[in-house]
């Protein structure tokens, strides 16, 4: 088991600046990226066989993305970059298991940078598993991977820049927007975005978001939530409201659009599964997606050695991913003796001082943003949580009424969170519910243990990881 | 002020054992108080592999297996609870001639004891078994049809409800922090919030038994280990044993859900340790490929492990303490005790209530690790 000194899990803006600048101090790297090539979600290439004819398309992270991946390029050399590379999980002693071509394999992990990036925030809501109804995230990468309208006449729901961002893109794709609904106040972040245009270049892309949206005549709705999906086996209509400060609905303003195609764009969830796995301490963030992993100046969490940036560590975007990678990748080429402590400090200057510019913005926006309690109340008796298992809100909540609050006790009872998805779909759900149903801070209500596989993994995989272990019995 | 609070038996530890003794406590009209560090059936009753097993059983213990499952067949309808108790047989492939006479000894004895327990040649094997990979070389295999499986999730749930309802008193989150003992008695169980009183006191707390014990001056023998298991996402039914073999080192359940429950086999762990190893994953993934190759592409999706306490002999203790009054203990089921709860719990409140328990339990007590004691002093 020959071991690098640094692995980065995720090659997304901050897994990249983080090897890049581990890399240009000499550190010896291994990437493990889920992905076929670098880039992470936001700036993924098209899919092979796809030609891109206007990069304007893809709005101007395309070509930032472009930029950095070229500086990673040029120390592609001295990476071990491994694509389609899974970790599923970690392990006591520092150890970790991944599968890469139909092989498992194992490591050990000196320095360990999760870069691991966010997953669109589910939000049930009765007909929220119909199809036709899908996220905005999901979109994009119909859009943008697959070149494929996700339907003919779609609905955009949400908060924030990204619903936006991809209704553009449908838009510029040829396809038909009926509404875009942000259930914020959208002027808000918008003039926010000004006040901060020197320094980030979200502005531009946004009006020019916002103009496109407007020449196609699209409504855009603030204050506005989906409260229920209707259909027969298929999105057939979407039930709409405007809502007050905390997202709920006022009386007397339900109206219903036709539309056969629903894109929920409420944010992002950290994946912070292995910094749980690892052990790592970990705090309730509700402005930043949920749970993450509390950490020190250089992103270092509180188990010595492993460090997390970007969207997994609460969600601040790709500029600032790309920061803390950066800082990250400096520190840990500072601790092995690569740099100086001098060198690192003048090394990380500028990136701390544009974080702690942009910091205040996102805070802001943060603030906007984030989701409002009338959110977690969509959902009726009936409303499937867990799709995995079936599970309704009326059983989570008989669950919770036999006495249960703690989410382990309850998936324990209702199978909650035990299927395909590992939890990923209803857990940040079902947390709020259980806060609403015994009116608990959320942030008292300990999470899912954290264990692995984190990623479902098939046997034949498992049964090619190395090690030898004699027959033995004893139940 | 201490609160104090009073009850005919206190029983610490809220599993199988604790909630059964409980249920079986109050049943017979006895004021009951459970006291449980988690919640109930949160430690190896609710992570175990769910087996019902009476085969390949110590001769000590299968008699109370026999009389266990007697109950394990009637519990459902007792509890008012669905258990997804079912009895689908517990299967053990032979294929090891070095231990083949050992399984056959223990099916003769087991025969003896009234056990319907049956040698299947290799035909019949793949017969009643057809998942198994066509290329394993097998001497055929031990197959006791009245075994079976419940689901771990809701039996100590079951119990706790059931004793709830006859009037015990079920306290989750309450961990024990000693046992007063005054003039040869054990006088009341103290926690962080009360003193609980009783005459009787039963300690049912799996791994954490021990250490309990020596308060009253009682140790006995036993060793920490981690059981471990995996499950896969849900497949359509594929088999209804509890299936295990000489081939590899696994034991299998599918459950009702579908998915396939998958043991691995429990190892000596320091410091409560519960969390999945690396090896287990190498494990599963060698022994599935070696008995169910039909497994070859579908995914584990969770894995849990349990602590249990392992006996030199593997057999439970189930007895009283040598100096102490009112103190009765059930500990170091070895990994196999989710099938011997209920009787446990019925012996004990027969112990307590009617002054013995209507079966011999010498062979279960602990006093027959007195010379390992000895030697080792």
């Amino acid at each position: 088991m020959k071991s690098p000194e640094l692995i980065v899990v995720g090659a997304g803006p901050g897994g990249i600046a983080a090897a890049i600048e581990a890399a240009r101090a000499g550190v010896n790297i291994k990437i493990l990226d889920e992905n076929t090539s670098p880039g992470g979600r936001i700036y993924g290439q098209l899919n092979d066989g796809l030609k891109l004819i206007n990069p304007a398309f893809l709005g101007s992270d395309y070509n930032k993305g472009k930029a950095l991946l070229a500086e990673f390029d040029a120390f592609r050399e001295k990476i071990d970059y491994r694509h389609d590379a899974v970790v599923f999980g970690t392990f006591e002693n520092r150890e970790m298991a991944f599968h890469q071509a139909g092989k498992g394999e194992r490591l050990r992990f000196n320095r360990l940078i999760l870069a691991t990036g966010a997953y669109d925030r589910p939000v049930p809501f009765p007909g929220w598993t119909l199809p036709g109804v899908l996220t905005a995230g999901g979109a994009q990468t119909l859009v943008k991977m697959q070149r494929v309208l996700p339907g003919k006449s779609i609905l955009f729901a949400g908060t924030g820049p990204l619903q936006l961002v991809v209704a553009n893109q449908v838009l510029d794709g040829g396809g038909k927007v009926e509404a875009i609904l942000e259930a914020g106040e959208i002027n808000n972040w918008l003039k926010l975005l000004k006040g901060f245009s020197r320094n980030w270049g979200l502005l531009t892309d946004g009006l020019l978001y916002m103009r496109t949206i407007r020449k196609a005549g699209v409504p855009l709705l603030r204050n506005h939530i989906i409260l229920e999906a209707r259909g027969d086996g298929q999105v057939e209509e979407a039930v709409i409201a405007e809502v007050d400060k905390d997202w709920r609905a006022i009386e007397n303003t339900r109206r219903i659009l036709k539309v056969d195609t629903i894109c929920l764009g409420y944010g992002l969830v950290p994946s912070a599964e292995l910094t749980r796995l690892v052990g790592c301490q970990h705090r309730y963030a509700p402005e930043l997606g949920g749970w993450i992993p509390a950490r020190n100046e250089n992103m270092e969490t509180s188990v010595p050695g492993v460090f997390a940036v970007g969207d997994g560590a609460g969600v601040a975007g790709s500029a600032m991913a790309i920061f803390e990678g950066r800082i990250a990748g400096i520190s840990v080429a500072q601790s092995f003796g690569y740099l100086s402590s001098e060198e690192a400090r003048r090394r990380k200057k500028p990136y701390l001082r544009d974080m702690k510019k942009m910091g205040r913005l996102r805070e802001a926006l943060d603030r906007i943003s984030y989701p409002r309690p009338g959110l977690f109340e969509l959902a009726d008796d009936d409303t499937i949580i867990c799709r995995c298992e079936e599970l309704t809100l009326g059983d989570i909540k008989s669950a919770i009424g036999s006495g249960t609050i703690e989410m382990n006790e309850l998936k324990r009872m209702t199978r909650l969170g035990m299927g395909r998805c590992q939890g990923r779909m209803c857990a940040p759900v079902v947390q709020e519910i259980i806060a609403g149903q015994t009116l608990t801070p959320a942030a008292q209500i300990a999470y899912l243990n954290q264990r692995p596989p984190i990623k479902p993994v098939p046997i034949h995989l498992l049964e090619s990881l190395p090690g030898e272990f004699a027959i033995r019995h004893g139940w | 002020m201490v609160n104090v609070r009073e009850a005919a038996v206190v029983v610490v530890g809220g599993g199988i054992m604790g909630c059964a003794t409980a249920y079986e406590l109050a049943k017979k009209g006895q004021s009951v108080i459970l006291l449980e560090k988690g919640f109930i059936g949160a430690e190896a009753s609710g992570r175990n592999g769910g087996g019902v097993r009476q085969q390949k059983r110590d001769p000590a213990e299968l008699p109370l297996a026999m009389e266990s499952v007697k109950i394990w067949q009637d519990l459902q309808e007792e509890l008012q609870a669905d258990l997804e108790y079912r009895q689908g047989g517990n299967l053990h492939v032979l294929g090891n001639p070095d231990r083949y006479d050992f399984f056959i000894e223990q099916l003769q004895y087991s025969q003896k004891a009234g056990l319907d327990v049956r040698l299947l040649s290799p035909e019949e094997t793949r017969k009643l078994l057809p998942a198994l990979k066509k290329e394993l070389e097998l001497l055929g295999s031990t197959y006791c049809p009245s075994d079976g499986n419940a689901n771990p999730l809701f039996v100590c749930k079951a119990y706790a409800k059931a004793a709830r309802q006859l009037g015990a008193e079920i306290r989750e989150h309450e961990p024990l922090e000693r046992l007063e003992v005054k003039s040869g008695r054990v006088i009341a169980a103290v926690t962080a919030t009360a003193e609980y009183r009783a005459s009787d006191f039963v300690i049912a707390a799996g791994a954490w038994s021990r250490p309990i014990c020596h308060q009253v001056g009682l140790d006995f023998p036993v060793v920490i280990n981690r059981s471990q298991l995996m499950v896969t996402e849900p497949l359509p039914a594929a088999f209804s044993q509890f299936v295990s073999a000489d081939h590899c080192s696994c034991y299998y359940r599918q459950a009702l859900s579908g998915g396939i429950h998958i043991g691995i086999p429990s190892a000596p762990i320091e410091d409560y340790n519960k969390s999945t190893s690396y090896d287990a994953f190498k494990i599963v993934g060698q022994s599935s490929m070696t008995l169910f190759p039909f497994l070859e592409q579908v995914n584990i999706v969770h894995s849990w492990a349990g602590l249990t306490s392992w006996t030199p002999d593997a057999v439970c203790i189930i007895d009283t303490a040598p100096d102490v009054e009112g103190f009765y203990l059930t500990a170091g089921h070895s990994g196999h005790g989710f099938c011997l709860g209920p009787i446990t719990g019925r012996l004990l409140a027969e112990w307590i209530v009617d002054g013995a328990p209507s079966m011999d339990l010498s062979a279960v007590s602990w006093t027959r690790f007195n010379d390992i004691y000895l030697n080792e002093r």
